[in-house]
């Protein structure tokens, strides 16, 4: 080699170093972290998966957790001793063996759950997992109907069986079931001297001097407006009312995007029976109008800024104490409400202005990727979570009614499962799905959502926004996004 | 002979194509290549192999749920990040933006806090250098959150700072720091500035490197603190300065954290916080599109290249080497 040519390399190399270093970010901060598992190594054998079991030769069945519930603290021991029961009992033979792989941070567990399909590690087993979670692996799950056989499907709801059949995929069996009530605290009501709201569906709100009037959507604003109160005591409807100086408010929605908010006033979806034209439910018009006046009108229901704050628990409101009452599912039991101190119960969800009544329902499941090496033994070791004896037990480690119906009394009927709150209100609540789901499939599902979250967060931030500008420009805003993943 | 020997030969007379190198020369290469081959390996496999990688993976349709549906699509990608998404544009307008704003003002108070820091009439100065550089090593996370409370327009601390100036700053019509699309950069600078202490102790060490008969020289013959500090202390650490803008520069251009701790990937308000690497971000790993993530990172890598080319044509006439070029 000629040293013009030698020197040439090098100075080629050198340069590409600068490049690269100054173009690199740094340290492992900046790459967000290592994707390392928490249990160890993936445990992939590579061997020939639907013949593995039956050779005799041994499988282990990675059961990855983080892309729902079940990466809290309190949580991964009881999983953990389902695994170790599991592989105690061997009730598929000694052969096959389950590992739990817990992801160390929920927020991050699809990056690597998505990493670890790529890099040929792919899961077993995943889940709990809802819709959200499983839509950020359109297409990557396992179509376990093949695999079913002859297993007895008739302790699940048809419906909910069907729900988890997307695109003709059967992704998975229901699993638990976390209908959304009405949260509200005891205490704050006292005060107020009102009475609590009603715990059966359907039934009137009876006020404290034994006066009904129809539980729905203006009762629920009415008592929320009383609920609210400033550092004066005073409430939105009294003269001095300074919105600035809140203590205490009246209701909140926690923990939903738009979709989930507007369910409220009854189901609906945004994308047209053709699964491709945008359209705005009329119930949902009325829900943004009514959602932006609550927040910035008669101020019973916070705003980013205060929701945010220390004052509502950052985020956890009804676990501050400072508000009256809020909508949000059962997976909120528990942990929740840890740190509060008040009194509380739940009621029934109120109606819509039509008179329906709809209770938003969240329901996982446990899938399996469809890259996994081992589908036939996954399949049988899912088969063992959802049967009649374990199923009931792993919904309970996540708060969840058990999917299979014949388990749902008894679980209601456990000490084990009392979380301070009255749970016949959410057995109730079973019978007023939202059909379509909140969370239903549309075009281009996460590119949606994340149009649809900067929609209203733009809205709900804004006190002087022109809500119903923004539901006119809603679908030139999604219809582009729809159009994608044609 | 040694390496350094044989480069300075081989400088001292006129190149002469086809010179075939010596024994000895072909030696010390071979040491010298072995001596930074370990460097070469953890840059080819960490750095050149991984852009190789997403260079291609910019060429296909490549989504990180089902690996095994990917596609070549050509320059699909680069044509719809170019010509038909809007948000491209808007993610390097806004960080170009802030990194305008943001920089200038990190540099000059940087430097500022240096110079004060190396005053001989400062009291404590090393517990003022350590109370500036201790915000540096708080992570950066939990230092965002705790900013997005000390903002919060209703119950941060900073507004009812304010309000006892007389100034309405608390409420829904007071300062509104993380709501306001034109307060978000300054907003954004101020949370930068807690942590700027790694730029405050290299100003400081390579103010504390300037030769001391430079300024003894120049008193003597009467120059005043001011003047001292402009004709010879500013030129002395423009190589300083220089390193922090290059570094502070490709900094800006990848920021991050900030935005997607405290407003995840919304762009609130009003795309104000719709920077580059959190529209990446959402593409790559929100939507899981990685080709058209990867397209993203390769078009920051050439604005990058080019702002960093850009920079380095300048500091010849700015830039001061002691030793020379």
């Amino acid at each position: 080699m000629k040293v013009s040519k030698f020197r040439a390399i090098l100075l080629l190399l050198f340069a590409m170093s600068l490049i690269a270093t100054a173009c690199g970010g740094g340290d492992s901060a900046d790459d967000g972290g290592d994707t390392a598992t928490t249990a160890g190594d993936g445990g992939d054998d590579g061997g020939t998966a639907t013949t593995a079991a039956s050779s005799g030769e041994a499988v282990e069945i990675r059961w990855f957790v983080g892309l729902g519930a079940g990466t809290d603290a309190p949580v991964i021991p009881q999983q953990q001793a389902i695994v170790d029961e599991f592989n105690a009992t061997k009730p598929l033979g000694d052969n096959i063996t389950l590992k739990l792989d817990v992801a160390p941070d929920a927020d991050q567990a699809a990056t690597l759950m998505q990493t670890q399909i790529v890099g040929g590690n792919a899961p077993d087993i995943a889940g709990p997992v809802g819709v959200k979670g499983a839509a950020q692996f359109f297409g990557g799950w396992l179509d376990i109907a093949p695999y079913l056989g002859d297993y007895d499907l008739s302790d699940f709801d048809p419906a909910l069986v069907e729900f988890w059949n997307q695109g003709g995929v059967q992704l998975g069996l229901p699993f638990a079931v976390f209908p959304q009530v009405l949260w509200y605290n005891q205490d704050l009501f006292d005060e107020a001297g009102l009475a609590y709201p009603p715990a059966e569906f359907g039934a009137p709100y009876v006020d404290a001097d034994g006066n009904e009037k129809p539980w729905n959507t203006d009762t629920l604003r009415e008592l929320a407006i009383e609920l609210t109160v400033d550092s004066n005591g005073l409430t939105p409807a009294d003269d001095g009312f300074d919105p600035n100086a809140r203590v205490q408010w009246g209701f909140g929605n926690m923990f939903n995007d738009f979709r989930g908010n507007a369910t409220l006033f009854g189901a609906g979806n945004f994308v047209a029976e053709d699964n491709e034209t945008c359209v705005f439910p009329e119930n949902w018009k009325t829900a943004a109008n009514w959602y932006h006046d609550a927040i910035w009108t008669d101020y019973f229901h916070p705003d980013a800024t205060f929701g945010d704050s220390e004052i509502l628990g950052s985020g956890n409101w009804f676990n501050s104490g400072n508000i009256a009452m809020i909508t949000i599912h059962t997976w909120y039991a528990g942990w929740g409400t840890a740190d509060l101190s008040a009194e509380f119960d739940v009621a029934a969800i109120p109606a819509a202005p039509d008179g329906s009544i709809t209770a938003k329902l969240h329901a996982d499941t446990i899938g399996i990727p469809k890259a996994t090496s081992h589908p036939a033994e996954a399949v049988e070791v899912l088969k063992w979570m959802m049967s009649e004896e374990i199923a009931p037990r792993l919904a309970a480690i996540y708060g969840g009614l058990p999917a299979r119906e014949s388990a749902q009394a008894a679980y209601v009927a456990d000490p084990a499962n009392d979380f301070g709150f009255d749970w016949n209100v959410a057995v109730d609540a079973l019978s007023y799905p939202d059909n379509p789901n909140h969370e239903a499939w549309w075009p281009n599902y996460l590119e949606s959502t994340d149009a649809m979250n900067e929609w209203w967060t733009e809205l709900t931030n804004d006190p002087n926004a022109d809500v119903d500008a923004g539901i006119a420009g809603f679908c030139d805003l999604l219809q582009p996004v729809f159009d994608r993943d044609a | 002979m040694t390496f350094t020997d044989a480069i300075k030969e081989s400088r001292a007379g006129p190149r002469t194509r086809g010179k075939k190198m010596s024994t000895e020369e072909k030696r010390e290469a071979r040491i010298g290549l072995a001596f930074i081959s370990p460097w070469l390996i953890g840059f080819s496999i960490f750095y050149a192999l991984p852009m190789v990688a997403s260079f291609v993976f910019s060429l296909m349709e490549f989504n990180l749920a089902t690996p095994e549906d990917a596609r070549f699509v050509g320059l699909s990608n680069w044509a719809r990040m170019l010509f038909d998404d809007p948000n491209t544009w808007q993610g390097l307008l806004v960080t170009t933006r802030f990194a305008l704003i943001s920089l200038p003002i990190g540099l000059i108070f940087a430097f500022l806090i240096a110079v004060l820091l190396n005053s001989l009439n400062l009291w404590g100065r090393n517990i003022f250098r350590t109370l500036f550089f201790a915000p540096s090593l708080v992570p950066f996370v939990a230092g965002a959150l705790i900013w997005s409370q000390v903002l919060n327009s209703q119950t941060g601390w900073v507004n009812r700072l304010i309000e006892l100036f007389g100034i309405p700053a608390v409420g829904i019509d007071g300062i509104r720091w993380l709501d306001t699309p034109g307060l978000i950069p300054i907003t954004y600078t101020f949370i930068g500035i807690w942590g700027i202490g790694n730029a405050i102790l290299i100003n400081l060490a390579g103010l504390q490197g300037i030769p001391t008969a430079l300024h003894e020289a120049a008193q003597i013959d009467g120059a005043g603190y001011w003047r001292r500090l402009r004709t010879i202390s500013i030129p002395m650490v423009t190589p300083v300065i220089f390193y922090n803008l290059v570094l502070g520069a490709v900094g800006l251009l990848q920021y991050f954290l900030p935005p997607f701790v405290l407003n995840g990937t919304t762009g609130y308000p009003e795309g104000a916080t719709n920077f580059f690497m959190i529209y990446f971000y959402k593409q790559a790993f929100g939507f899981a599109n990685m080709g058209y993530g990867a397209a993203l990172a390769w078009l920051l890598f050439f604005y990058g290249l080019v702002v960093t080319i850009i920079l380095f044509g300048t500091q010849k006439y700015w830039v001061y080497y002691a030793a020379g070029d």
